[in-house]
């Protein structure tokens, strides 16, 4: 699929737009912990590095590392920590669901119920259904919708700016699905 | 050489305060309008970056997420601001990321350098740009475009008013500097009417008005004060040339005065004209014009004089000049040098006086004292003068040959050392120098008699200076005087004598021979007896009247009895003779042992007494025979008429007779108005001259 996009865009602009889909995303990570407030308890310490966590199959590749590199957020450095089960998810501020755990939505929204920890994920109504930021591509742009009840309810605050890029969901669709 | 030299001070002002004000207008609006150009223009470059920072600030996300979208919605909002064009936000790559251009508004190209931060102006427009920020990640810029115009214009608009303002001001700067002007001009150029005056009139009464009290105040005080003093000091000069003109001009020498370093003439009197007989103008022309008449004799000397003792101040020359009709004056030429403040000669004063008549005179008084010096050195007679101090100024004359002196011998002597032994010389020195009485005396000097004048010399206030004196050598004249008075002397004794002893003799045999006629007529009874009787009477009157001149030609008893007795009889012979009262008069016996003295003061005395009986109409005459200090003193006086006062005019034979007896012995006479009137003869000698005298004289008497 990466292959296919570079193919199809020959220009430089089409290129530049038609950057690998991930590479974008990994951006889109980075910026979402900048416009995140976390509760003043998680990052303990100035030093604490903020931790973007992948659950599941990373789908990033290098992307993630090389977008990260050598950057820090308020000072502090940002760590790619990578969590093959849910129950290795520990000790991360950001957390991208995988596409590959898209049957266990649930169980990871509920294990990580109250947590102070920012759920991104690219899977369909990955926000309705109780994520905090869904990642979706509207034409070859990548848009993105925020539950900001499932964001209240883990104690984070998200900055205005990207409240007023995104599209607001509910979860309530989502939740009279689960029984 | 400034540019508005020639303006009058009004004008001058008025410009002064004209440029200064709108200089100072000009110089504040135009900073005041930088001032408002730089100031807008940093305000809207401020508010235009701050507008940036804001845009810039907002689309940070919507760059971060890539939604031109909502950039673009940002970006709309500038419609409000009516200032700006148009504005971009640019991707870090340069790429638009998103525009906004005003509708009716050309968009501008893109910059150059998107990248760089901060503004640049262009073509009336206003670019500021500013990077946008992601927190610490750069995602991009923005660029906003503000149109000029707007401020542009309304800083045309200040200036117009400015402008506008400036003219209103300076109209009101030119009307108040006219007028305020006057406040500093009006005294000054009232100043400088009455300085024109001035000068132009030489009327130095006029006076400055004084307007304010201010530097131009005090100027015109110092001004009036200065024309009054060039008032008073003309007045005072004008005064003091008037003097020096009258005195100059009216003066009969020549009065110059030349420049020394130019030799230019600076002044000349008038008299110039008339002793030179050439125009002053010709001499201030070149002073050499003075030289041009000098006698060629004079003119070498007279030029050395000129060139060397002027300025020594010695210059004082005679000479001659030949007048152009041929006529020689006399000129005395006098330079005095001038002095200036330094000490240094500057100016020569001098003085030519025309001296012809003086130099005439001079001659003449030359002349006449050689004529006079030949009549004195041949004359038998010496003139002197003595000073104060007894010292001999002046002797000459023929006679001093005969004391064996020559003239001049004794000049600068003192008297006592030319006459040592001689008192009488002194004595007589001393009365003229004392009591300045002028009289005439004789002296006897070397056996030789002068009859001497002495006189007082005084100074111009009257005091005896010295004696001058004229003595003429008498000595023959006086040996003859002597002789005749002695031939006389014999003559009347002998007639006397003669008398008494022949016709007395005879007229009493005669008187006898009478006597007896008359007796024997008488005895005869005639009457013839009575005639022979009277003639008997008359011969006795005839005797005793011969006896009597016989007696007076012969005084019989001044050898018996000496004078005292012989002027009793000489009394008595007037009292009986002429019926008058005369009597002697001595307090004290007078012995006299001088023969011819006795005898001349006799001769004196009867001659005295016969000028009292035939001139003076008197009724008493006094004959008093005294003596003090050695010298004997005869005196007659009467109560009559008196003698004429200037006596010396009309002295008669008689009076001349008893000047030569008196001088014969040495004596003096003095014939005066007595105290109470009438006459007084007065004759004294020295007794002891006489005695000495005594064996000279005998013989002849």
């Amino acid at each position: 699929m990466v292959a296919a996009l570079g193919a199809i865009t020959p220009s430089a602009r089409a290129q530049e737009l038609a950057a690998p889909e991930y590479k974008i995303k990994a951006a889109f990570l980075y910026n979402f912990a900048k416009l995140t407030e976390w509760p003043t308890n998680v990052l303990a310490g100035s030093n604490a590095p903020v931790v973007i966590g992948v659950l599941g199959k990373d789908p990033f590749g290098p992307f993630l590392t090389e977008t990260v590199r050598g950057k820090n957020i308020d000072g502090r450095k940002v760590r790619i920590v990578r969590f093959e089960h849910l129950d290795d998810v520990e000790g991360c501020q950001l957390l991208f669901v995988s596409a590959s755990e898209s049957g266990r939505l649930q169980s990871i929204f509920s294990r990580l119920s109250d947590q102070p920890v920012l759920t991104v994920g690219d899977t369909g109504q990955f926000a309705r259904k109780g994520g905090m930021i869904g990642l979706w591509k509207q034409a070859d742009e990548i848009r993105f919708d925020v539950n900001l009840e499932a964001v209240e309810r883990a104690g984070l605050k998200l900055s205005s700016k990207l409240l007023r890029l995104a599209e607001i969901v509910s979860s309530k669709e989502a939740e009279q699905m689960t029984p | 050489m400034h540019p508005f030299r020639h303006l009058s001070i009004r004008r001058k002002l008025t410009l002064v305060i004209l440029l200064t004000s709108t200089i100072t207008l000009v110089l504040a609006c135009l900073s005041s309008i930088a001032y408002e150009y730089i100031r807008a223009r940093q305000t809207i470059v401020r508010d235009l970056s701050t507008q940036a920072e804001i845009i810039g600030a907002n689309c940070n996300a919507a760059l971060a997420f890539n939604d031109p979208k909502a950039a673009q919605e940002t970006l709309g909002l500038l419609e409000g601001r009516r200032g700006i064009l148009s504005g971009r936000i640019y991707r870090t790559d340069g790429t638009v990321f998103a525009e906004y251009v005003r509708p009716g508004v050309e968009a501008p190209a893109l910059p150059r350098d998107r990248q760089q931060e901060g503004y640049e102006f262009k073509g009336g427009r206003v670019r500021a740009s500013h990077r946008i920020f992601f927190g610490r990640d750069d995602v991009g810029a923005v660029s906003l475009w503000a149109d000029l115009h707007e401020q542009q214009a309304s800083l045309l608009d200040n200036a117009g008013i400015a402008l506008a303002i400036m003219l209103a001001l300076m109209v009101l700067s030119l009307f108040l500097s006219t007028w305020l002007q006057r406040f500093i001009s009006e005294p000054i150029l009232a100043l400088a009417r009455v300085a024109r005056a001035v000068s132009l009139k030489k009327d130095y009464s006029l006076r400055v008005t004084k307007q304010t009290d201010d530097e131009i105040g005090l100027l015109a005080e110092d001004f009036n004060r200065m024309l009054a003093d060039i008032e008073r000091h003309n007045s005072e000069l004008r005064a003091s040339e008037e003097r020096f003109r009258q005195i100059a001009e009216n003066i009969r020498g020549v009065f110059w005065m030349k420049n020394l370093a130019t030799n230019q003439i600076l002044y000349v009197s008038p008299a110039y004209e008339m002793i030179w007989g050439r125009p002053r103008e010709q001499l201030y022309q070149s002073w050499h014009d003075w030289e041009v008449l000098i006698h060629p004799e004079d003119q070498e000397r007279v030029r050395n004089a000129a060139l060397y003792k002027l300025i020594r101040g010695e210059y004082d020359e005679v000479y001659r000049i030949v007048r152009s009709d041929g006529s020689v004056r006399w000129i005395r030429d006098r330079g005095f040098p001038i002095r200036n403040d330094k000490g240094q000669i500057y100016r020569i004063a001098g003085i030519a006086e025309d001296v012809t008549e003086r130099k005439q005179a001079e001659a003449e008084l030359l002349e006449k004292d050689q004529r006079l010096r030949a009549v004195v050195n041949s004359a038998p007679i010496v003139v002197f003068a003595i000073n104060q101090q007894g010292i001999i100024t002046t002797e000459e004359g023929h006679a001093l040959h005969d004391v064996r002196t020559r003239p001049g011998f004794n000049v600068g002597r003192h008297l006592t050392e030319v006459f040592p032994n001689n008192t009488k010389v002194i004595e007589n020195i001393n009365r003229s120098l004392i009591t300045g009485e002028e009289y005439t005396t004789t002296v006897e000097l070397a056996e030789q008699v002068f009859s001497t004048w002495y006189a007082p010399q005084r100074d111009e206030s009257g005091n005896i200076i010295g004696v001058m004196g004229v003595a003429t050598n008498v000595t023959e004249r006086f040996q003859l005087e002597r002789q005749v008075l002695d031939i006389s002397d014999r003559e009347q004794a002998r007639i006397g004598q003669d008398l008494h002893d022949g016709l007395c003799q005879h007229l009493v045999g005669i008187a006898f021979a009478a006597n007896a006629l008359e007796e024997t007529l008488a005895a005869r009874g005639l009457a013839e007896a009575a005639a022979a009787r009277e003639i008997t009477s008359l011969l006795d009157d005839a005797i005793s009247q011969a006896r009597n001149t016989a007696r007076g030609l012969y005084p019989v008893k001044l050898e018996a009895e000496g004078l005292a007795s012989a002027l009793g009889e000489l009394a008595a012979n007037v009292n009986s003779r002429f019926g008058l009262d005369c009597r002697l008069d001595y307090p004290e016996p007078v012995p006299l042992s001088d023969n011819a003295a006795t005898i001349q003061l006799y001769r004196i005395a009867q001659e005295a007494v016969a000028n009292v009986v035939k001139h003076a109409g008197a009724r008493e005459i006094v004959i008093r025979l005294t003596r003090n200090d050695g010298r004997v003193s005869l005196c007659i006086s009467d109560d009559g008429v008196g003698i004429a006062e200037p006596m010396r005019n009309h002295r008669g034979m008689g009076l001349n007779i008893m000047e030569y007896r008196a001088r014969t012995v040495g004596g003096a006479l003095r014939v005066r108005r007595g105290p109470e009137g009438g006459t007084e003869v007065t004759c004294s000698i020295l007794d002891r001259v006489a005695e000495r005298k005594d064996q000279n004289m005998e013989a002849r008497i």
